[in-house]
Parts: C-alpha cells; sequence; structure tokens
C-alpha cells in the first residue's frame, strides 16, 4: 500500500544535489544523503582512526515481526545490485557483503555481492553479532576491532542507488506495519508522515494505554502521540492494545537464572542487575561486562521478577558516557 | 490542535515470555502436592494439620516482616506459602504447633527476610529452618519415636536409621519397589517416589527448576554411593536405597533447586549438584548423622557464589 502526500508538488528536486550528482563521492553522500530512508551513515569513511575495510550490507531485519528490508532483497535485488555497486565506486572497494536470510540465498547471489547468511532466530542479526560471528574470517587478519566496518540496510543502499541515477532524492519509507490484531502489512509512506494518517488508511482506533511502537518489539520505542512521523530508520510500526501489555515491576532479582542462559553476549545478568539497581554504573562496567551488551532485550523478555533489564542496562550506558563526556570536556 | 489520546509509553522489550515468580511458585506448590497427598492420605489429619498450619504460619511472618520493615506486601508472589509447603513436606505428621511455627519463623524470617527477602537469601530458607530445628529439639524430628503410634502395613522404621545401625543387611530388607511407593516412614511429603519423581519430571520439563541441578544431584548420590557400596558391600547399601530413601528426592528436586541460593551456569550447576550428592552419602556412611541432605545442601548454597564463577567470557572481553 501506498500513502501520498497531498497536492500536486509532491516532491520538489533539490537542485543543488542534482548538480553533484553526475560525479558521486563520499563528500557529497555524507552532505545530501543522510536522511534517506533507511538513514545511511557515513560519518564512519571519516574516522581516520578506524578505515573502513568492509561495507556490510543488511537485508535481514534486526528485530522481530520486521521485514522491510528483506523486501528489498526479495523484490528488488536489482536496485541493491545498482546501490552496493555504486557505494563500492564511491568508496574504493572491490566488494560488500550482503547479509540475508536462508530462504533468500538464492535470489541475493545475483546482486554480484559476497553472499553471507544468518540464522533467522533472533538476534542473530544485530550487526554486533554479524560482525562477531560471520566477519570472523577476515581476509588480511586484521583484527575486527581495529578496522572499521559500514554498516547499511538494504533499503538504504537502494535509495542511494535511486538517488545517484535519478539526481532526485528518494523519500519513500517502506514500513512494516502490525495493527492490533496482529495483521502485518507493508506500508510505502513519505518520511516524515504523521502516524495518524496510517492510521487512519488502516482503520485502526487507538484508545487509552494502547501502545504505539516505532521499532521492533525487542528493540523499538514507544511513542507518545499519534502525531509522530515516520522517521528514516522506522522500520517497523506496531500498535499494540491495552490488554497485550506486560506490566513492569520493581521486585528484586531471585536469580533464576534465565536471563543469563539466554544472553547471547555471555553476560551475568543476575550479578550485573544487582550493580545497576542500585546505580552502581562504574562497577557494572569494570566488573560485570556492562559494555558486551548488545542490547538484543532478550533479558527483559525473559525476566521472572519482570525487572525492565534491560531499561537499567541502557541508562546505565548513557549515564556513564555522559560522565565521560562532561570530564573530557572538562579536562 | 491537542489529542487527548493517552498511549502507554515505556521502555523496550514490548513483550514478555509470560512468566512471574508467583506462576512458578504456584507450579511448585501443585507439583509438591503428587508427594504431599500421599503423604496426608498416609498419616490421616495431624499431617493435614502440619502442612495448614505450616504454610499459614509462614505467610504470617512474612506479613509480619513486610509490616514491619515498611516495605511492600510480597506474600502474593507465593514465596512465603511454598517455604512453608517445603517445611511441612519434611517434618514427621506428629511435630507439635509450635515447632511448626518456630519452623516457618527461622525459615521465613531467619533464613530468607533479613537478607533482604526473596532473591537474597544465601541458604535454602526451608532447609535452614529444618536444620535449626533438628538440632534444636532432636527427638521430635527422629522419626522412629515420632510416629510410634502408627501401625502401618510395612516395615514402620526410619530406613536410614537401620542402615547407619545394622548396615547393608538391613538396608536390603526394604524392597525398593515398596520405597519407591512411599511405603516407609519419614517426613510427610518426602516418602512418596513416585511423586516425587513425577513433580520433579513436570518441574524440570515446564523449566521452573533447571534439570542439571536435580540430575547431577542424583547421580552424585548414585556414584557416591555405588562406590561405597563397592569398596564395603557388607556395610555400606547400594545406590538405589540411598536415592529412595530419607530426604533424596525431596532435596533434588525442591530444595537444591531453590533458585537464589543455587548457581545459573551450566558447569556450575552440574558441580553443584554433584557436590551435593556425594556430600550426602558421605555424611550418610562415614558421617555423625543419619540423613546427610539437608547438611549437604546448606554447604554447597555456601560454595554456591564460588561455583558460579566458573562461567564463560562475555564477547568483546579477553581473547
Amino acid at each position: 500500500m501506498t500513502i501520498d502526500v497531498d497536492g500536486e508538488s509532491a516532491q520538489t528536486v533539490d537542485e543543488s544535489f542534482k548538480k553533484v550528482c553526475q560525479a558521486p563521492s563520499l563528500e557529497n553522500a555524507r552532505d545530501f544523503l543522510a536522511g534517506l530512508p533507511g538513514n545511511p551513515e557515513f560519518k564512519v569513511f571519516f574516522d581516520t582512526e578506524k578505515p573502513v575495510k568492509a561495507i556490510v550490507v543488511l537485508g535481514v531485519d534486526d528485530d522481530l515481526l520486521s521485514t522491510t528490508n528483506q523486501y528489498f532483497v526479495k523484490n528488488n535485488i536489482i536496485a541493491v545490485k545498482t546501490g552496493i555497486d555504486l557505494l563500492c565506486k564511491i568508496v574504493g572497494i572491490s566488494s560488500a557483503i550482503l547479509i540475508v536470510p536462508q530462504h533468500l540465498e538464492q535470489v541475493a547471489k545475483s546482486s554480484g555481492a559476497i553472499i553471507k547468511t544468518v540464522d533467522s532466530e533472533y538476534p542473530s542479526a544485530q550487526p554486533e553479532l554479524i560482525t562477531r560471528h560471520i566477519l570472523e574470517t577476515y581476509e588480511d587478519g586484521q583484527s575486527k576491532s581495529k578496522s572499521g566496518i559500514a554498516f547499511f540496510s538494504a533499503e538504504a543502499v537502494c535509495a542511494i542507488g535511486a538517488a545517484y541515477n535519478t539526481g532526485k532524492l528518494p523519500l519513500e519509507k517502506t514500513v512494516t506495519f502490525v495493527s492490533k490484531d496482529g495483521k502485518k502489512r507493508l506500508v510505502s509512506v513519505p518520511i516524515g508522515t504523521p502516524l495518524q494518517d496510517i492510521l487512519n488508511e488502516f482503520n485502526e482506533t487507538l484508545n487509552d494505554g494502547d501502545r504505539v511502537i516505532y521499532g521492533g518489539p525487542m528493540k523499538g520505542i514507544s511513542v507518545f502521540s499519534t502525531e509522530y512521523p515516520v522517521q528514516p530508520d522506522t522500520d517497523i510500526i506496531i500498535i499494540q492494545d491495552k490488554g497485550q501489555i506486560t506490566e513492569r515491576n520493581d521486585t528484586a532479582c531471585i536469580n533464576c537464572g534465565e536471563c543469563v542462559r539466554v544472553c547471547p553476549a555471555n553476560i551475568q545478568i543476575n550479578l550485573l542487575i544487582r550493580f545497576l539497581e542500585a546505580g552502581q554504573y562504574e562497577e557494572a562496567a569494570d566488573l560485570y561486562d556492562l559494555y558486551s551488551c548488545i542490547e538484543c532485550g532478550f533479558c527483559s523478555y525473559v525476566c521472572e521478577s519482570r525487572i525492565p533489564i534491560f531499561q537499567h542496562i541502557r541508562l546505565a550506558k548513557h549515564t556513564l558516557d555522559s560522565m565521560k563526556a562532561a570530564e573530557d570536556t572538562n579536562a | 490542535m491537542h489529542s487527548t489520546l493517552k498511549l502507554t509509553v515505556s521502555h523496550a522489550p514490548f513483550w514478555h515470555n509470560g512468566s512471574s515468580i508467583s506462576s512458578k511458585s504456584r507450579n511448585i506448590l501443585l507439583a509438591s502436592l503428587l508427594a504431599v497427598i500421599p503423604g496426608c492420605y498416609q498419616y490421616g489429619f495431624p499431617a493435614v494439620g502440619v502442612v495448614t498450619m505450616s504454610i499459614a504460619s509462614a505467610i504470617l511472618w512474612e506479613l509480619l516482616i513486610n509490616f514491619i520493615s515498611r516495605r511492600p506486601i510480597s506474600v502474593g508472589d507465593g514465596n512465603a506459602a511454598l517455604i512453608g509447603m517445603m517445611l511441612a513436606m519434611m517434618m514427621p505428621a506428629t511435630t507439635p504447633w509450635w515447632a511448626v511455627v518456630t519452623g516457618t519463623f527461622f525459615a521465613v524470617v531467619i533464613g530468607k527476610e533479613i537478607f533482604g527477602g526473596i532473591g537474597a537469601n544465601p541458604f535454602n530458607p526451608a532447609v535452614l529452618a529444618m536444620t535449626i530445628l533438628m538440632l534444636s529439639w532432636g527427638a521430635l524430628f527422629d522419626f522412629n519415636a515420632a510416629l510410634l503410634n502408627y501401625s502401618f502395613d510395612f516395615k514402620a522404621v526410619y530406613p536410614l536409621v537401620m542402615s547407619k545401625s545394622f548396615g547393608a543387611s538391613a538396608a536390603g530388607s526394604f524392597s525398593l519397589m515398596n520405597l519407591l511407593q512411599g511405603k516407609q516412614i519419614g517426613g510427610i511429603g518426602s516418602t512418596c517416589g513416585i511423586g516425587l519423581i513425577l513433580g520433579g519430571v513436570y518441574l524440570m520439563i515446564r523449566g521452573h527448576i533447571r534439570w542439571e541441578i536435580s540430575i547431577s544431584f542424583l547421580v552424585g548420590i548414585f556414584a557416591a554411593a555405588l562406590g561405597f557400596n563397592w569398596l564395603n558391600p557388607e556395610l555400606y547399601a547400594g545406590p538405589g536405597f540411598h536415592l529412595l530413601t530419607g530426604y533424596t528426592l525431596i532435596g533434588a528436586f525442591f530444595l537444591a533447586t531453590e533458585d537464589s541460593s543455587s548457581p545459573v551456569n551450566f558447569i556450575p550447576m552440574l558441580l553443584y549438584g554433584l557436590f551435593g550428592g556425594v556430600l550426602t552419602v558421605m555424611v550418610r556412611n562415614i558421617g555423625a548423622h543419619i540423613d546427610g541432605v539437608l547438611y549437604a545442601i546448606l554447604i554447597i548454597n555456601l560454595v554456591n557464589p564460588l561455583l558460579d564463577k566458573i562461567r564463560p567470557k562475555a564477547i568483546g572481553k579477553g581473547v
């Protein structure tokens, strides 16, 4: 389904981009393409300490329910190929790595990129785990952590290709929309479309206490208003009925160990959470592997005490990061 | 235009697998009934009295502590009831009411609440309380004396006393089938082998207890008993006898698996159970006490934090 912008002048052509698009380069990509659908990130290419050694294109979705990126691999592999070729050319890397789920391996082969498959099981498609498990055999033997890897979503790659080939900046974002009854639909909307327009289109009504999630069920954010716009990286929007919401609480950890056994990063969460609840973030980072967390959300999903562990972890990281930033400016 | 719609806002993840402390307690309580109901049938109303008294007083103690310490009421999670149930399962049916109430005081208040409540107790509260009771009022918990006035259609002697005093030949006079069916004297909920095993298997399949601990505990008992039996078959009873008598089965499925006082990593869980099993048989065979399960569990509770240091490296840490 497509939702169009009202009025005729749906899209004005950016003249200054049109001028530079004949000569694609990293600089003009950074200057013009940052907000494209799929939210391509060009900053990594300008980090002199970590030269980019590989481009990884994610033909998988990093959260459950979402099918946005798989859609591009499945139905528009030619656009993906165009984008990858262009990207390789402007970065100066011979070939990119395309990550796809197993069932799309055959389709993906025609893209000419190096194909790697991941398990369809969450959270295999997290960039951190892909870096760890799939890219282990690295040609020149250089340590992975020392060299940069640029991640792009399949959608972003398509958008980059389209931008340079047409001279117009694409604005259509493909979003997986999951309604209250669990029905999943793909919808193409201009970036910035308020949620209410999508709701109207699908005849979905919201009541007090319902929840709207931008991003997947494990990693997304819940928004407070139906005026909230579709962002360049909004792959999925989920509507949850009030009755489907599990409440969290602040009971203490009972040490059942479910989180420890489910954690893909092998963190001792039963010990970590005790420090996080007490606000001892530095100890948590030094002794209990706070920074090994890849933020998949599994620990909160299985927690028997229903502790918001994931929230504690993000809060701790945020607090430490802002402390560090403050120290750096004062130094 | 300002919308008045109030949406729920919270942090990810937005799904939960539905588990909760109260459903866990409920499931363990239900599983324990498989052993408690045959026990109550065997010992009649005094046993029902002990079980209900124990559960009720455990809940009341927790409620009292909630009020005194001005903390949120926590009896709803069912953990206090569970502790009461575990304690009653280990007691003989003739335990006087004051001993039951004192026992639940030790379990809930000394064993759990003074450490900070659920999840913070270093020892299994019920085991701690039962050990204190047994050391304080030994005569009350001598099963032979306590159950003297009952008449059964099976041998009414506590099997572990027989094997301790008269060696393996005395142990051989109990048929394993009878022991499995609960035709032996002992605690209200700790003699019916079949019920305990079924309950334990249910809990392991549902994931409410960690199978690694239960299985390795039983393996530890089996291996140690086999070793002793091999060294001196006259003196030491075989593994089957040790597996089905005393607190072995309740220990393996209900006591050693208590969340807070047991490890969470795979290898530590195996070591924890194995160590507990071996220790149990050692106390029974060469120690001063009749049953070693309670002491073994207290000691493995003690080494649990140490064992749990054996763990896989977190990703990105060291190579």
